[in-house]
């Protein structure tokens, strides 16, 4: 991040040394006390134009993206519409081949050439234009550039945060309630409710399973209701039950508690976290032809369910995201979801998952004759450890260490720890489930 | 009612949110509170129109920017930082709240100040009811800024921000608790101390103004922990309370025990400790139970504590229980108080016990009932002095023991006999007094009364080993010679001796109850036989077969049984060797006893005799007289046994010799003495001899000697084989505790053992360290 | 049983078990502050609560009188409140009007469950949806100006999907 920062405006640079090496500055005013006054009244000036110069670069920046679009635009307007088509024939085949669409890829790619035979050379060359105009990005693929976009947003939503609330405070104080009618209304409209009970309401909002993205939606919506959505109160609470006294009792070097949730390493819950195993099991070679080498692709999911009370449920399965997720829904499971708990610390979850006693007797019941090889207790034992992925916080988990404890009927305990060769153990990734959140059940 | 706060704008159901100044509602609102504090009645549709104020300022929108301009801006800002986002409205009204109280209670106060005594507890105690009450209600008007607004300003951890009943409280506690509380708490001190007095007092007037401290006592630090800390009570009333008693009482109890009694004192102070158990009861705080009784304590008993143990020995030498009961409660209440006490008991009892024993003198020495009842007549009065009057705490009754202890094993008759072991043998004579078929036995509640009185004084002997073999050997002959009194109180005084000792203690004892079962059987086997094999009984004969070893018999010499006997004798000894081959019977002829049918006499006379005296009375069926050689040729009896056999017959009258009877030689000659003549037709002529009596005591006096040798030999041996190599001094101690219940051997004796085992090569001297003993395994 | 007369802003008045009414900590804190015993047929008035209003208020109140009390500690809040009950759904299905009219009333009688089972209902009427149809559901303006709803949208990526 410190390398991208010196990247934007000059000025900017000199300043942070200025503002860096308060001695020198103190060893020169010592020497030239006469210039003193005359000295700190450049600097206060140099200050405050760089200031605004910030100001503007930040907008310039985003208007430099924004502008991304309409200098190929620009550019295209140049280049025959046919030409234009056979480009978006050839990217659609990009697409399809980082999707791993490979046949579908061909057929984009194959396309495109008998459009415009050279046509992968073009845009190349029509891509490097682009990045000529953004002459200080270096990386060629457009989500870096909304990374560092992102980044310096970062970089400001802190100063950005603590400007809004008073301007907007200061805005709402002219008006007589929290939010407006849009259209006249005869029925009582929302805007009756006092504050203290639109707090309320957005307690069960966030509700226990700490709906927090719901939140920040709301927050969108008027002056008023960012306010209310910005209420150090309710981000707290939050806070409270996700890292427990671990909290303190301020925000610290978060600065506020909102802060704190957003960045603080933390696991989300409106979701779960996914990953997703390949790996290839040779079959028997012929022994006739023995060039026929039958292979395997086999994949399956393992699945990850936290909730904020330190419950967390798994799931194996080769069944596609969308046939599993709810299964994890709630909390009462049936087989084959397992349940355990987790513990967070700093940026390291431990779990243990218990496969429970009753999995373990219905195979008992059903193969009566080989009693005690069934008949035990096993539990899962994890620790991940949680990252983030460009701009996105906690979305990542990766394997730290992971075993398996199998206690038998006897009392003996076998624990069985595994190699975590990277290809076998991919990382999770999180993936929201809209209907986690769908609905309220307790209040924060 | 003004309508012009009323929310609702008439058209349908639509409400829209109207704004509200606080000064629109505070004139009316401040009315109604005013009315509130004078203590008026208030209309339900008052209260409500207050209510309604309150949650309408609290709810109007506007009001959240206004309080922003109006407040202080720093905290403000740095507020925006930290609490982001919206903000309650009610800081104006919060403190225009606290602005009326502050102003109420000023006012209040100025009329308070000059007050003092009773006036000044009136005026507090019924202000501050009044006032307690009105905030209550000024509470439940401010509900709702409770609820939301002050609920949520303390969560976000403001510092003095209280609930409205709350800021009543502090305000109350800032503007007129501190300017009152000192001539307040000085008139409650007063009021108590005329109370300690003897005067009649207005008790509600104290507790109103406890009650008032309690409630102040507000938790700072934790405003939302509800439920007083009672800081206020402790620093303002309590302290100072504590001092006032402890002041009070050491000067009453110096002049009280200058001019009465310390029995007297002992009844006045615990009379006081009861009046300020009652007086927290009735109007302090319970918490204060404790300090106030340890100040008591202190002050009342602990400062007095050498004249009561003074007094304690008067006490128990007067037998003064009530008193000594007295003393007890009031001591008991002193940690480690009771020491003392406990060490002079056990002095008094042991002396009292060693007293009544001597004073018996020497029939004591000989007389089981006697000297056993002398020590259950000490035990019983002390036993019942501990009971009642000590509350049979532990300690008195650990005393109780350990002088019992003392004199049961130490007194006047073992010193006569230079033995402890006189106790063990009286109380074992004792029992089998009790146990004997006799004249005198006593009905069987009575006797299993006794025998647990018996318990009693067995639980203190030292030496239970000692009263073991007597009380065997009784036993033996009690069952031998079918002399008890009652199964069932031999099988009870088996089973209590068992319940103290254990097993090991009682099972030779169980064994020969065992054997007289079998034997009956045995018997009726042998007639069956007989009477099978047709072989008809020329005599009436029945055995006992005692298991050796139980027994506490020693096999007497061979002599020739009389022919009459002998195909008996044969008899059954075939028929026995039948049943069970492979045991040797041998025959107890000293234990052995018959029945002879006299025809030589004017009367016909059944004479009980022993096997010896039938042996030579059934001489005289062949000659009217012998020579005493010719008896002794003829019965094979030893001679000087004979002699004695023939002194008793002599006595008896049954026979005649011309000799003095305790002159008599082998060459002197009996007769039989047909002029025999007694009142009775069934004669016992057998009576213990006099050498077998004395010998049977002392062989029992040395058995037990060998028999502790044994015992000791064995712990030492059991303890070495855990312990491998142990220090001499170690090794003693733990022979002494092994023992403990048994018997307590003297340390001499353990060495002797110890040598004795070093000489079978049990253990030895552990090379190059001094008084260490190894195994040998 | 004894009764209450619970008036209406406009005017209704309404005979109420006492018991019932009592679900409304405010009706319960007065009466135990100014005392019930009086024969005395005092009307109590509500000035902040129609008569609309306040007959479904008292209408949910009886049918929960004989609730058990909501667990004070918050330890037992794990305890499944989660289903709005099939009869407070059917009670809740007013227009949003009523139902903002309902949580003031809930919140000016201080009736906790009532209070809490409105405000879910309102919950779930947010969550899940994007600003812009949190406005249209409400009928609420944007008062935003472009750069304020730029900055605030900016705050908020965080958590936005992609």
């Amino acid at each position: 991040m410190d390398s991208k920062e010196t990247r934007t405006i000059d000025g900017r640079k000199a300043e942070s040394n200025l503002e860096h090496s308060p001695n020198e500055n103190k060893q020169e005013d010592s020497s030239s006390s006469s210039h003193d006054n005359s000295f700190q009244d450049q600097l206060q000036d140099f200050r405050n134009k760089w200031k605004k110069e910030l100001q503007l670069s930040v907008l310039e920046v985003r208007e430099e993206t924004d502008n991304v679009p309409s200098d190929v635009k620009n550019d295209d307007e140049n280049i025959s519409d046919y030409e234009n088509t056979a480009k978006s024939v050839f990217l659609k085949g990009v697409d399809m081949e980082k999707k791993g669409k490979l046949y579908e890829a061909i057929q984009f790619y194959r396309k495109a050439i008998q459009m415009v035979p050279d046509i992968e050379k073009k845009i190349q060359d029509s891509s490097k234009l682009t990045n000529d105009n953004n002459s200080s990005f270096e990386n060629q693929e457009n989500s870096e550039i909304i990374e560092i976009r992102d980044v310096s947003n970062e970089y400001n939503n802190i100063s950005i945060e603590n400007n809004l609330i008073p301007k907007i405070k200061n805005k709402l104080s002219k008006q007589k309630s929290i939010c407006r009618e849009k259209l006249h209304q005869e029925t009582t409209h929302i805007s009756v409710l006092p504050i203290e009970i639109i707090l309320h309401i957005l307690k069960w909002v966030v509700s226990a399973d700490l709906d927090l993205v719901s939140l920040e939606m709301f927050g969108q919506v008027c002056r008023g209701f960012y306010l209310c959505a910005r209420d150090s109160e309710i981000w707290k609470l939050a806070c409270v039950k996700v890292w427990g006294i671990q909290c303190g009792k301020s925000p610290g070097s978060y600065r506020t508690w909102r802060q704190m949730f957003i960045n603080r390493s933390r696991l989300r819950y409106n979701g779960c976290y996914i990953s997703k195993t390949t790996y290839i099991r040779h079959g028997e070679n012929n022994f006739q032809d023995q060039f026929y080498r039958p292979w395997h692709l086999v994949a399956y999911f393992r699945y990850l369910r936290f909730f904020p009370d330190g419950v967390v449920l798994m799931l194996t399965s080769p069944d596609e995201p969308s046939q599993c997720v709810t299964q994890l829904r709630h909390r009462n499971i049936r087989s084959p979801v397992l349940s355990g708990y987790y513990r967070l610390k700093d940026d390291r979850v431990s779990l243990i998952i218990y496969r429970p006693d009753n999995l373990l007797n219905q195979n008992f019941k059903r193969n009566r004759n080989r009693e005690s090889t069934d008949n035990s207790k096993q539990s899962f034992h994890m620790e991940l450890q949680i990252l983030d992925h460009k701009n996105k916080k906690h979305v990542q988990l990766q394997w730290i260490h992971y075993s398996v404890k199998k206690t038998t009927r006897t009392g003996d305990v076998n624990e069985c720890v595994f190699d975590l060769v990277n290809n076998k153990f991919p990382s999770f990734w999180f993936s929201r489930v809209r209907s986690y959140t769908k609905e309220s059940e307790t209040s924060l | 009612m003004s309508n012009k706060n009323l929310m609702i704008t008439g058209n349908g159901n639509t409400q829209t949110l109207k704004q509200i100044d606080l000064d629109q509602i505070w004139g009316d609102l401040l009315k109604g509170i005013e009315h509130v504090y004078k203590r008026h009645a208030m209309p339900k549709a008052r209260y409500m129109q207050l209510y309604t104020h309150v949650y309408n300022y609290c709810t109007s929108v506007h009001q959240l920017t206004n309080c922003r301009s109006s407040s202080s801006s720093s905290s403000k800002i740095k507020r925006s930082q930290v609490g982001g986002g919206a903000q309650l409205v009610g800081l104006e009204l919060y403190k225009r709240l606290r602005e009326f109280l502050r102003g109420y209670l000023v006012t209040l106060c100025s009329d308070g100040i000059n007050r003092m005594d009773e006036d000044v507890l009136k005026f507090y105690t019924n202000q501050w009811e009044e006032y307690q009450f009105s905030s209550k209600v000024l509470n439940g008007v401010c509900a709702y800024l409770n609820r939301h607004w002050v609920k949520r300003e303390c969560e976000e951890g403001r510092k003095g921000i209280y609930e409205i009943y709350q800021l009543a409280l502090v305000t109350w506690r800032d503007h007129l608790f501190k300017q009152l509380n000192k001539q307040v708490t000085n008139a409650v001190l007063k009021l108590i101390e005329r109370e300690r007095n003897g005067e009649t007092i207005n008790t509600r007037l104290v507790s109103g103004v406890i009650n008032c401290y309690v409630e102040l006592g507000l938790n700072e630090e934790e405003p939302s922990a509800r439920g007083p800390n009672l800081s206020v009570y402790k620093d303002s009333f309590e302290n100072m309370f504590l001092e006032d008693t402890e002041r009070f009482y050491t000067r009453e109890s110096t002049n009280f025990l200058a001019q009465n009694p310390v029995t007297e004192y002992m009844k006045k102070a615990g009379e006081r400790l009861l009046e300020e158990k009652k007086r927290v009861q009735v109007y302090l705080h319970e918490t204060t139970s404790e300090r106030l009784a340890k100040t008591c304590e202190r002050v009342l008993i602990q400062k007095h504590l050498e004249l009561f143990h003074q007094e304690f020995q008067q006490l128990l030498n007067a037998d003064k229980n009530d008193d000594l009961g007295r003393m007890y409660n009031l001591v008991a209440r002193i940690p480690d108080g009771l020491g003392e006490l406990k060490t002079l008991l056990e002095a008094h009892i042991a002396n009292q016990g060693l007293e009544a024993i001597e004073r018996c003198g020497e029939a004591a020495n000989n007389d089981p009932k006697i000297y056993v009842n002398t020590i259950l007549a000490v035990h019983k009065k002390y036993n019942a002095l501990v009971l009642i009057a000590f509350n049979n705490d532990s300690g008195f009754v650990a005393a109780l023991d350990k002088a019992c202890g003392r004199f049961i094993n130490g007194n006047s008759v073992t010193k006569n006999a230079n033995s402890s072991s006189k106790s063990p043998e009286l109380l074992a004579k004792y029992c089998d007094l009790l146990l004997k078929k006799s004249s005198k036995n006593p009905e069987e509640a009575e006797l299993e009364d006794t025998l647990n009185q018996v318990m009693v004084v067995f639980k203190y002997i030292e030496d239970k080993d000692v009263f073991q073999k007597f009380y065997s050997k009784m036993l033996a002959k009690r069952l031998v010679q079918h002399m008890s009194a009652s199964d069932d109180a031999e099988a009870s005084m088996i089973s209590k001796l068992k319940q103290a000792c254990g097993f090991e203690y009682t099972s030779k004892l169980q064994r020969m109850f065992q054997d007289i079962g079998v034997s009956k059987d045995l018997n009726e086997q042998f007639r069956n036989h007989l009477f099978d094999v047709s072989e008809s009984l020329d005599i009436d004969f029945s055995i006992q077969v005692l298991s050796s070893g139980s027994w506490p018999f020693q096999q007497s010499f061979t002599f020739g049984l009389p022919t009459e006997l002998e195909r008996s004798v044969h008899r059954f000894t075939n028929f026995y060797s039948g049943r069970h081959s492979g045991r040797k019977l041998n025959w107890l002829y000293n234990m052995s006893k018959g029945e002879l049918h006299t025809n030589c006499f004017k009367n016909r006379y059944t004479l009980q005799a022993s096997t010896f005296q039938m042996a030579v009375l059934l001489q005289f069926n062949v000659a009217d007289s012998w020579s005493i050689s010719q008896l002794e040729e003829n019965t094979q009896i030893k001679s000087d046994f004979l002699i004695q056999v023939i002194q008793i017959l002599l006595k008896a009258k049954l026979i005649t010799c011309d000799d003095d009877e305790n002159d008599l030689s082998p060459s002197s000659i009996v007769n039989l003495f047909l002029g025999y003549k007694n009142k009775k037709l069934r004669v016992n002529i057998n009576i213990p001899m006099k050498t077998e009596l004395k010998m049977e005591q002392e062989t029992t006096h040395k058995h037990i000697e060998e028999d502790r040798k044994l015992l000791i030999q064995a712990a030492i041996v059991r303890i070495m084989k855990m312990r491998k190599v142990l220090k001499h001094q170690q090794l003693v101690a733990e022979v002494l505790n092994q023992l403990s219940s048994r018997f307590k051997p003297r340390v001499h004796i353990i060495k002797k053992c110890i040598d004795i085992l070093i000489e079978k090569e049990y253990l030895e001297r552990t090379d190059g360290q001094k008084d260490t003993y190894s195994y040998l395994a | 049983m004894p009764q209450i007369k619970l008036q209406s802003s406009d005017g209704e008045t309404f005979e109420v078990d006492v018991e019932i009414a009592k679900c409304s900590v405010t009706i319960k804190t007065m009466l135990e502050d100014l005392g019930m015993d009086e024969e005395e047929e005092e009307v109590v008035p509500l000035p902040n609560v129609n008569s609309a209003i306040l007959k479904k208020v008292i209408q949910w109140a009886t049918y929960h009188k004989d609730d058990p009390p909501p667990p004070e500690d918050d330890e037992n809040k794990e305890k499944r409140t989660d289903d709005i009950s099939s009869w407070d759904a059917d009670f809740l299905k007013v227009d949003q009007g009523t139902l903002f009219e309902l949580i003031l009333a809930a919140n000016y009688l201080d009736i906790k469950g009532l209070l809490d089972v409105t405000c879910k209902t309102v919950a779930n009427m947010i969550k899940g949806k994007a600003p812009e149809e949190i406005r249209k559901t409400f009928n609420i303006k944007n008062d935003f100006t472009v750069s304020e709803e730029e900055q605030v949208r900016k705050e908020n990526e965080w958590c936005e999907e992609k």
